[in-house]
């Protein structure tokens, strides 16, 4: 029978490593832009915020089927986080943007140290709050996949787009300079924060049973077996949390570790996203609901047995 | 007009649909006729009969459940979708479709409880590069890379009649009505006859009973 016709555990097939990488690239750009306005970094890094925003959107441009509407995507801000998030990174796109110009065309008619420019720059990293806070949304809203349906899953979510830019702000660091001394502070804080909420994740939708368990079996099997606990725990987490406190002059490694296991968290996560099984009672059909008990099938197959024992099947 | 995330509950007509697990044979003639009636792409069912093995040699055997959008009076597919292209019809509880907004962001195929929205990647047909007069024919109806579903045939319906898959289900397993009219026969069999409408714990008010 053909894919799809059995009534088993199935994993989500939509999104992969091109959604993983929208979701990579919009938190980890978004959360380097509040970090650029937070620690008053310099302007390079605004600017690789933006970059990688505007990449991110490029690849989010290739998941969609129909790219050339993509302009409906912010007609339902009501009820739909992906329309807050579309619309969420444009303004952020052109905020972010107005708020850096006067750096590098000083003909413009706002300055850089001016009110405008600080409104718009405030403006633009509501935005990009906002931007690293949708995904865990959008995810979590998903009543039929129990692995992101909880409230616990929004916040692993923004912690991972904030331990992507630390990572980023780490890297950009080694080639543009400035003062990284709270990042690094910081960058360790969520990976041991990240850390604890993904482990009480786990645990819970372990015990939870059902389609959340299955997510986890998932995890533990390849190909997620390397991917989660060596790109996500090891890669991502323990060795840039060594290197932060013991040896501090290869932070860009570090930053490069937490930008792998950022990456590695989006993807496997969205890979072993189990659907609850359509059309099944808990606990599978229930043969009591056809009115056809156990006992009754054994009487009715007994004859059936008795030849297949007697070798005449 | 789309009145997309209102609760299809207070609508004049609400059709469903009543599944009897006791007649179904499996035998796949609604799959076969929703595919006849709507030109489907290869690989997309709208509507399918799930099985399942129960048992163990020699008492196995196969239980069977007819499964297709649900309809649902609250559906998870609507409220996600960030174009407004998932839309319950003002009239009734149908939910539908428009291709021409869709943006094929998947949100809907996942959102779905019931996994019973899919988006085709290409055109092609069942034969190759080359489509058959019926498929040239039906495949007006649907764009790549754009949502589908099932429609409850609903063309069918606005003319008077039954859907196709209730229409040819060979068992009586199917049947079709207005649930907001009591003397209907769908009403009048959810009430006499034990049921249970699937996985309603996600609170989406499914419009499908099965009768056990």
């Amino acid at each position: 029978m053909a894919h799809g016709f059995n009534t088993e555990f199935r994993s989500q097939q939509e999104w992969g490593w091109l959604l993983a990488t929208w979701l990579f690239l919009s938190g980890s750009g978004s959360g380097l832009f509040l970090l650029f306005k937070v620690f008053n970094l310099p302007l390079a890094y605004a600017l690789l915020s933006l970059g990688t925003i505007v990449l991110g959107g490029i690849v989010l441009l290739l998941e969609l089927g129909n790219p050339i509407r993509a302009w409906r995507g912010v007609s339902r801000l009501a009820t739909s986080w992906l329309s807050r998030g579309a619309l969420s990174v444009s303004l952020f796109v052109l905020f972010g943007f107005l708020s850096v110009a006067p750096r590098l065309a000083a003909w413009l008619p706002w300055s850089e140290g001016g009110t405008l420019s600080s409104v718009l720059g405030w403006v633009a990293a509501l935005c990009a709050l906002m931007i690293t806070l949708y995904p865990g949304f959008f995810l979590a809203k998903n009543r039929s996949i129990p692995f992101w349906n909880t409230a616990l899953f929004p916040a692993i979510s923004f912690g991972f787009a904030l331990m992507g830019a630390c990572g980023l702000a780490l890297i950009a660091a080694a080639l543009v300079g400035g003062d990284l001394r709270g990042i690094e502070l910081l960058a360790a804080v969520l990976i041991v924060a990240d850390f604890v909420m993904v482990v009480v994740h786990l645990t819970g939708m372990d015990a939870a049973g059902g389609a959340a368990r299955e997510s986890v079996r998932l995890l533990k099997l390849a190909p997620m077996r390397w991917s989660f606990p060596a790109g996500v725990f090891l890669v991502g987490m323990i060795l840039p949390l060594l290197i932060i406190g013991w040896a501090r002059s290869a932070l860009p490694f570090a930053g490069a570790c937490m930008l792998v296991g950022c990456f590695a968290f989006r993807y496997c996560v969205l890979k072993v996203g189990v659907y609850v099984p359509p059309a099944l009672v808990s606990g599978g059909i229930d043969l009591s609901k056809l009115k056809r008990g156990s006992a009754d099938l054994k009487r009715e197959y007994a004859g059936v047995s008795a030849r297949y024992a007697g070798g005449r099947g | 007009m789309a009145l997309d995330v209102n609760s299809g509950n207070g609508r004049a007509v609400r059709w469903g649909v009543a599944v009897d697990l006791k007649r179904c044979i499996g035998c796949q003639s609604c799959t076969m006729a929703c595919k006849a009636e709507n030109g489907t792409p290869p690989g997309v069912f709208w509507t399918r009969v799930l099985e399942k093995e129960e048992g163990t040699y020699p008492l196995a055997f196969k239980v069977f459940m007819p499964s297709r959008c649900n309809h649902c009076s609250d559906p998870a597919c609507v409220p996600v979708c960030p174009t407004g292209a998932s839309y319950q019809r003002e009239t009734d509880n149908i939910v539908l479709v428009d291709q021409n907004k869709c943006i094929g962001c998947h949100s809907c195929v996942v959102a779905c409880p019931y996994q019973a929205r899919f988006i085709p990647e290409n055109a092609r047909g069942y034969y190759g590069a080359t489509a058959t007069p019926f498929e040239q024919e039906s495949y007006q109806d649907w764009q790549a890379g754009t949502a589908q579903k099932c429609t409850l045939c609903a063309h069918r319906i606005d003319r008077g009649l039954k859907p196709a898959c209730v229409e040819t289900c060979p068992a009586g397993t199917l049947v079709f009505g207005n649930l907001n009219d009591p003397r209907s026969e769908i009403s009048q069999l959810i009430a006499q006859r034990s049921n249970y409408p699937p996985r309603a714990e996600m609170g989406t008010n499914p419009n499908v009973f099965y009768l056990t």
